[in-house]
């Protein structure tokens, strides 16, 4: 993943020999994965010895599955590195609210009766 | 910036203005679907009444709209490919297919809501019934504006414009699209996986 240039000219050249590694098959190959991870995500889901774990396996195949459209189809991984500063800036926000929301869990819920 | 494309503007980031901008923006929603899917999370487990989760939520149906999502990344991502090489016919096609996908996934959800409201799932049911409608309604919002921005963008491939700039045009309506199918990817696993096993 290259560094964004002040001269506008330079990166996009750098970006345009990158992107040309990039070919339909590769493509087709990432989408391959995806549909691979997605249908061991719904065979993990009907294993019942499974159930335990099956959180952390999900949250690990979603992720890989992420990763694949941000880094190839969204061309993180070709792209400045600013960009990639951008997404996971709002990714982490993200994620802080949601661990602070979900740190609130051990307060009592009050019901409807009280 | 594009594969032999014509005049691409000078930035001092070295990246397209309109490019950066977006995925500012795309910064932003991260945040907009975090806290909506946070709220769904939080609330996970504490309806009162039913119906729940695992009664409701069909899996096999909605792994075959999560398949057409993703499928449909696939021709956004040709799209693009084929607008940075000119290759306008493969590009209108590639759009269509984006689109006609793009549609089918909305059917389903269309679907989804509708038997889940005849089985006594409604907004103001349970908290299920809230914070699932909210966040997928979100979400399904945002895939129907892509459907209609990209008809936007398809449309435009008729018009007479510099090749680069419609290559840009096309890779921002791209990340667009990407990353409301990321967003499916977290809602997937997070509501229906995870949240029919509970």
């Amino acid at each position: 993943m290259h560094s964004g240039h002040a001269h506008g000219g330079h990166a996009h050249s750098e970006h345009a020999q990158k992107e040309s590694h990039m070919t339909t098959g590769k493509y087709w190959k990432i989408a391959l994965y995806l549909a691979i991870i997605t249908a061991v995500e719904v065979a993990v889901f009907y294993v019942d010895f499974l159930a335990p774990a099956l959180a952390p396996i999900l949250i690990i195949l979603s992720l890989g599955k992420f990763a694949l459209v941000a880094l190839y189809f969204m061309h993180l991984r070709f792209d400045s590195v600013m960009l990639t500063a951008l997404f996971a800036s709002g990714f982490v926000i993200a994620i802080a609210i949601t661990l602070g929301i979900l740190a609130q869990q051990g307060s009592t819920f009050v019901g409807p009766g009280a | 910036m594009s594969h032999g494309a014509g005049h691409v503007e000078h930035t001092a980031t070295g990246i397209p203005n309109r490019k950066l901008a977006f995925w500012t923006f795309i910064a932003s929603e991260c945040m907009f679907f975090g806290s909506l899917i946070a709220t769904y999370l939080y609330y996970q487990g504490k309806s009162l009444v039913g119906p729940y989760p695992h009664e409701i939520l069909n899996i096999p149906l909605t792994t075959i709209s999560t398949f057409v999502l993703l499928m449909s990344s696939l021709a956004m991502a040709l799209a693009v490919f084929y607008s940075q090489r000119k290759e306008l016919a493969k590009t209108r096609l590639a759009l269509l297919a984006t689109i006609a996908m793009g549609l089918v996934f909305l059917g389903f959800q269309a679907y989804e809501f509708t038997h889940f409201y005849h089985e006594g799932l409604t907004l103001s049911q349970n908290l299920f019934g809230s914070t699932f409608f909210v966040l997928t309604g979100f979400h399904g919002t945002h895939v129907a504006i892509g459907v209609l921005w990209l008809t936007s963008v398809l449309l435009h491939t008729f018009r007479p414009v510099d090749p680069a700039r419609r290559a840009v045009d096309i890779e921002v309506a791209g990340l667009y699209w990407h990353f409301v199918d990321v967003v499916w990817i977290v809602i997937f696993t997070v509501i229906y996986l995870i949240g029919a096993s509970l």
